[in-house]
Parts: structure tokens; sequence; C-alpha cells
């Protein structure tokens, strides 16, 4: 029993897979980093140089590490910024990969511990997190201009390990899994009152405060509330399951639109294309084929 | 296995560990690891958790050689949208550190603003901090922020 349960997790995290789901996901987190940071391109005089308020996390003291962490002049904070802004670019087009993803988190931990620590919530860490998981994973290892300039075609692929897909799909069954059983015990969440404030707070768009002039009565919001727990308690088990997967992903895709309307906060979309970590890449190569892939070649 | 196997293997197994770890401390507030170490992982299960009825805002006040305190447009150094310009004037990760860190915030944030504004010709002797609060409404963000309905509370404490 130990035996085959060892075997099974081997294959799952181990077996060589084809890397467009992996691909898939490298491309909607470079287009989110990118958006997400050009939004900055205005002001980074205020958050990343010393003509802006400096609250590092560490206070530098001198003749310390913690240095590194005091306001650059002006130029230096563009040249970081542009440094930033081609890592992202870099993992974009699946270009130099491991070194722009590497590039990418430094800058991204740098300018986390200079000023974004108090804009840190749980979307930063995720992002995060799967820019580094998928900085180690091979995912340039097709669309890729890699891809392009060894084998002539931005389709050719190699296969690559599973485990950085594997992760990605756990990490994101347990967020909502997580976020799902916090919403189901937390007092605050009891009734429909968290999200009728959600339309009317700093982070409501126009859009939200118009929604919230109709005056809908508070079972309204109610239901919402309880339609929230029940997604966030069905898609940890339905997105890793292929025949209701189109219902999941589309649910899914419904409650992160609701969220970017009402909010705001688009950059949740950024989970939707995740989704991709729970298809089996074979169907991004040939769909409708069930042959197993045989080695490297092209799509 | 080759030893690449072994060490990824550990790395998952790791991986799972610390997210079982934040999962524990989402359920019972507990964990077999300090809560510094699953803090981050803990953070990826976490939604926002409470809610509040009121708008925020820091306001800053400048002391004028005549002894009168002006206010300080503070929108140029926190640019951005209304949502995470509350998150950085809140300073949520001193705030996380108690009351002494986030207190030294302000007063180090207070000091900044002293220095920043002398830098752009407007000379004040001290810089003070609170917090506006208001109503929110469904008409705009900013339509019960009337004198009747404001006030202003200490940005340390909230209260």
């Amino acid at each position: 029993m130990m035996r085959k349960l060892l075997h099974a997790s081997r294959q799952f995290f181990l077996e060589p897979i084809a890397p467009h789901s992996l691909a898939v996901m490298r491309i909607a987190l470079g287009g989110t980093l990118v958006i997400l940071w050009l939004r900055y391109l205005p002001h980074v005089d205020m958050y990343f140089s010393h003509q802006g308020l400096a609250l590092p996390y560490i206070d530098p003291m001198p003749g310390s590490l913690s240095m590194l962490l005091t306001h650059p002049p002006l130029s230096v904070a563009y040249a970081l910024y542009g440094l930033l802004l081609i890592g992202i670019l870099g993992m974009l087009l699946g270009y130099g990969y491991r070194a722009a993803s590497l590039l990418t988190i430094v800058l991204l931990v740098y300018l986390g511990l200079l000023s974004f620590h108090n804009f840190l919530a749980s979307w930063g860490r995720l992002l995060f997190f799967t820019t580094v998981i998928l900085g180690m994973s091979g995912a340039d290892k097709t669309y890729s201009l890699r891809m392009y300039f060894k084998n002539g075609s931005w389709t050719a692929w190699e296969k690559v390990d599973a485990w950085p897909q594997r992760i990605l799909a756990i990490q994101i069954a347990m967020t909502y899994f997580g976020v799902g059983l916090q919403k189901t015990f937390l007092p605050d969440w009891q009734s429909g009152e968290i999200l009728a404030y959600a339309f009317v707070n700093g982070w409501s768009t126009p859009l939200a405060h118009t929604i919230a002039q109709w005056n809908m009565p508070m079972w309204v919001y109610d239901g919402m509330t309880i339609g929230v727990k029940i997604l966030h308690g069905a898609l940890p088990i339905t997105l890793w399951m292929p025949r209701y997967q189109k219902y999941a992903f589309a649910a899914g895709a419904a409650f992160h639109i609701g969220v970017t309307v009402v909010m705001g906060m688009w950059w949740f979309l950024l989970l939707v294309p995740l989704y991709a970590a729970f298809v089996n890449p074979q169907r991004f190569v040939k769909p409708g084929n069930s042959r197993p892939l045989h080695g490297t070649g092209k799509a | 296995m080759r030893i690449r196997d072994y060490g990824i293997s550990l790395g998952v197994a790791l991986y799972i560990f610390l997210t079982l770890n934040g999962l524990a401390y989402t359920v019972a507030q507990r964990s077999l690891l300090p809560r510094r170490a699953v803090r981050f992982f803990y953070g990826m299960l976490a939604p926002y958790q409470s809610y509040g009825t009121n708008n925020v805002e820091l306001v800053a006040e400048g002391k004028t050689k005549d002894g009168s305190w002006e206010t300080i447009d503070l929108l140029p150094y926190f640019p951005g949208s209304t949502g995470e310009r509350t998150f950085r004037e809140l300073l949520l990760s001193r705030r996380a550190q108690g009351e002494t860190a986030t207190a030294q915030g302000y007063a180090g944030l207070a000091e900044q603003i002293r220095i920043k504004e002398m830098d752009r010709g407007r000379s004040y002797s001290e810089v003070r901090l609170h917090i506006d609060t208001w109503p929110m409404a469904p008409d705009g963000y900013e339509v019960l922020r009337l004198p009747v309905f404001t006030k202003a509370i200490d940005p340390v404490s909230l209260e």
C-alpha cells in the first residue's frame, strides 16, 4: 500500500510532461506583471527614490547590509525599475528565462523590503510564489523566443518535470480551500453585510457604487456570501476533475470578474489562466488525441 | 531514484509541510512551526477577514511660523488608487509588529514629510498626523466627509 502510494506520488511529481500548461501560465504571469508594474511608471520618484517617503521594512543601519534599503537617487531608481521591466519581459517572451526570473525575483524582494511591504496582501504573495516556482519550471520550453531561436518555431517543445505544475495546482486549490474555510467560520462572514460594504469602500469602483444605490435587500448580499462560500468549497475539488473542469473554470472566472467589477482588483484575474495547472498539457498539444507524447517534438 | 529526484521530493515535501502548517494556522491559529515561519504560506490562504463601516485617510498638518496648523496635501506622496493609498497609510507591516513599531513608523513618517515639504519650499517646525474617518456611503467615497460626520482618530491606536 505504502509502496503504491510512493509510486503514485513519484509519478505525479516527477514524471516528464509537455510544457504547454506551464507556458500558458508563464505568459499570463508575465503579462500580469507587465501591466501591474507599468502602473508605477509615473510614480517611480515617489515609490522607489529618495524623493518619496522612505519607510523600508528594516531600518537601514550604517555598516550593515540593511543600508541597501536606503532609498536611492532618482536615476538609480529608474535604472532598477527598468531592470525589473526587462526581467518581466524576458519571462513573458521566454527569452533568457531563468536569468530573467532570477532578476525579477531579486528586484521584487528588494522593492518589497524598500516600499511595497506596506502593500503586501494574499495576491502579492501568490504572485511572488508563482514567479519563483515557474522560474524553476522550464516554462520557456514552448511558446517562447527560446524555442524560436533554437528550433525555428515558437511552438516547438521539450518535456519538463511535472512538479512545478503540480505544486502550482495544489497551491491554487489550497488557496480556495483555505479562503473558503475561513469565510465559513469568521464572524464577519456570517452575513452579507461584508459584501454590502465591499460595494462602498475605498476599493469600490464607480459601477459598484451605482449598484449599491439600487438599494438591494440584504438577503441578496446574504445569498451572494453563501454563493461565494459554496464556490470556494467546490473549486478545490472540481478544478481537478476533467469532467467538471470547464464549469469550474467558468465559475472561477465569473467570481474573479465580479471582484474586478466591484473592487477593481483585476490582478486576481491571473488565477483564471493559472487554471492551466489543472489541465493535462497533452490537451494543448493535440486536442482529442489520447496517444501519449514521446520525447521532444514540434506540435 | 537519482539524487536530483531526491532533492525535488524533499522540496515538494517541505512545501506540503509548510502549506499544511499554514492551513492549521488558518483553522486553529496554531501550527508546528513559529508563526513567522508559516506567515507567508498562511498569507496565501487568507481572505480579507473583517470589514469596517467607515472610510479612513491619513491627514498631516504642519506648524507654521505664526504657530497655526496648516493641512499638507499628502496625495503626491501616496499616488495610486484609493484602496492602495489606504493600505500604505495604515502602515500595515509596522502594525503587524505591534504598537511601538507603529508609533515609531508614524513618527518617522511625520519627520520625513517635514523634510520633503521643506525641500519643496514649505517650512514647518513640526508635522503632526491623524486619521480622518467618516461613514461609507453608496453615493460616493467622499460624500459623507463632512464636519458633522468626520472624526479625527489616533493613527496608532485607531481610536
